[in-house]
Parts: C-alpha cells; structure tokens; sequence
C-alpha cells in the first residue's frame, strides 16, 4: 500500500491556512485598538514581511519537490 | 487605531500628559526568549545530522522535517508578534483631567477605563528586582479615598517621576475644582 508524499503538502497548507486566519486577528488588533504612530505601523510591515519571507523560503523548497513520489507502508 | 488628538469625550482645555507604555526593557526580554525559543530547529537539525544519520535516510522524512520546521518558524512568528502585541496594546493615557487605562488581556479581552484625577488620593511607586531597578521600571498603584485601588501601571519607564507627577496633576485638579465650586456658591449667593 502507498501513501502520496503530496499528503505532507497537504497538511502544511493547512497549517499555513490557521497561520493567515490567526494573523488577521493579530492584524486586527493592532489596527483597531494600537496607537495611531510609526512605531504600530512599522511593526505591522514587519510582521507581514516576515510572514512573507516563510512564504517565500517555503514556496521555493516545495516548487523543488517531487511530489509524485509515495510512502510504502506494506 | 486611535489618535491621541481625538481622545473620548475631551474636555475642551484637556491636553495629554503622558502616554505610557511597558518599559522596553520587558519586550527585550521577551524577545530574548523567542530568539532561544528559535534556535530549537538549529540544535535539533545538529542532533539529526550527527546521531540520527541512520535512521533519518529516507527522502521522504527529510521532506517531512523540512516542512515541521517551516511550520514552526510560521508559528513562532506568529506567537512573537501575538507576545508584542500583548506587551504594545497596553496603555495609559494620563491627561490633565483623568486616567485612561486601556489593558489587552490576550486576544478578543480588552479593557478600557477611565478614572477621574480627583478620585485619587494615593500613588504608590514600586520597584522590585535588580532590573527593575537598574533599568528604572516599575508599577504604579493609584487608589481612591477607600483604599480600592482603581489602576495599576504596569512596569512603566521612571515610576517615581510619574507618582509626583501624578500627585502634583491629583492636587492642581482638586483645587480647579474646588474654585468652580467656591464661584459657583457666590454666583448663587448673589443671585438670591
């Protein structure tokens, strides 16, 4: 019996799913209720760069994957 | 977000004392924390790679590892920003007419309250520990008359400068208002 490796991919998008819904509620909150000043926006451009940068490292390891290949149980 | 400029139902001559976050000392050493906490995935890519060689052969568990760990740097920055944001969204606004202290307490739990100055009678300051000390941060306890402590500052920069300060706006707003109320008895004893 195989398992497909894309099932890896899979559950790191979900991963990656929870990580964007909580980070709009991190968004929210900093938007909503922080103080009107330079210091909350730079650190929201902070933030979302670094989220953006994960992305970016991960997009690039999975773009060179072969996700054809399969896990052999039995 | 909120403007400083546009305070709730301003007072036409209130203006902003001070505005009062956690000291930066406290997001220092949460920072601290995270960048250990960060350094996981580097120790145990050295455990892996010099004890574990034999059994982590498999193409597809490396696969699977890289993955954990783009998972984990994913949530570690999430939680270092949750942990700024808990230590950011802190605030006390002191004007010359009252306290405003806007707490967070994690996420979708905010507090917001708003204390008149000639309610206060006590301002404690405290200091505890070596780098409360040193750095100079601490809280500041405000009480009323019945000793029912209405705000605590929590781990301010200077706390003593900010008591006096705090007691000396508590006395000048107590005599404002004790004039207002002196001119206000002689405009009715005058009118009857």
């Amino acid at each position: 019996m195989e398992i497909p490796t894309f099932i890896f991919l899979i559950a790191f998008l979900l991963m990656a799913a929870c990580f964007v819904i909580f980070s709009l509620f991190l968004l929210y909150h900093a938007i909503r209720f922080g103080v009107a000043s330079w210091v909350n926006v730079f650190t929201i451009v902070i933030y979302m760069a670094g989220a953006a940068l994960i992305f970016l490292a991960a997009y690039r390891y999975i773009a060179s994957v072969d996700w054809s290949q399969a896990i052999k149980i039995l | 977000m909120f403007s400083l400029k546009y305070l709730p139902h301003k007072e036409p001559d209130e203006k902003v004392i001070f505005c009062l976050h956690r000291h930066g000392f406290v997001l220092f050493t949460i920072a601290m924390a995270f960048l250990i906490f960060a350094l996981l995935p580097l120790g145990a890519y050295f455990l892996v790679t010099v004890e574990l060689v034999p059994f982590i052969d498999s193409e597809i568990l490396k696969i699977f590892l890289r993955l954990l760990v783009f998972v984990f740097y994913l949530f570690w920055w999430m939680l270092f920003y949750y942990a700024f944001l808990d230590y950011y969204l802190d605030v006390w606004i002191v004007t010359n007419y009252r306290i405003i202290g806007v707490e967070q307490k994690g996420l979708f739990n905010r507090t917001v309250a708003e204390y008149k100055l000639f309610r206060i009678q006590d301002v404690m300051a405290e200091q505890k520990g070596i780098f409360s000390t040193v750095v100079d941060y601490g809280n500041i306890h405000v009480q009323t008359a019945g000793e029912q402590e209405l705000v605590e500052f929590k781990q301010v920069a200077n706390p003593n400068y900010i008591a006096r300060e705090l007691i000396r706006l508590v006395e000048f707003n107590k005599h404002k208002m004790n004039q207002s109320a002196d001119k206000k008895d002689k405009n009715e004893s005058k009118t009857i």
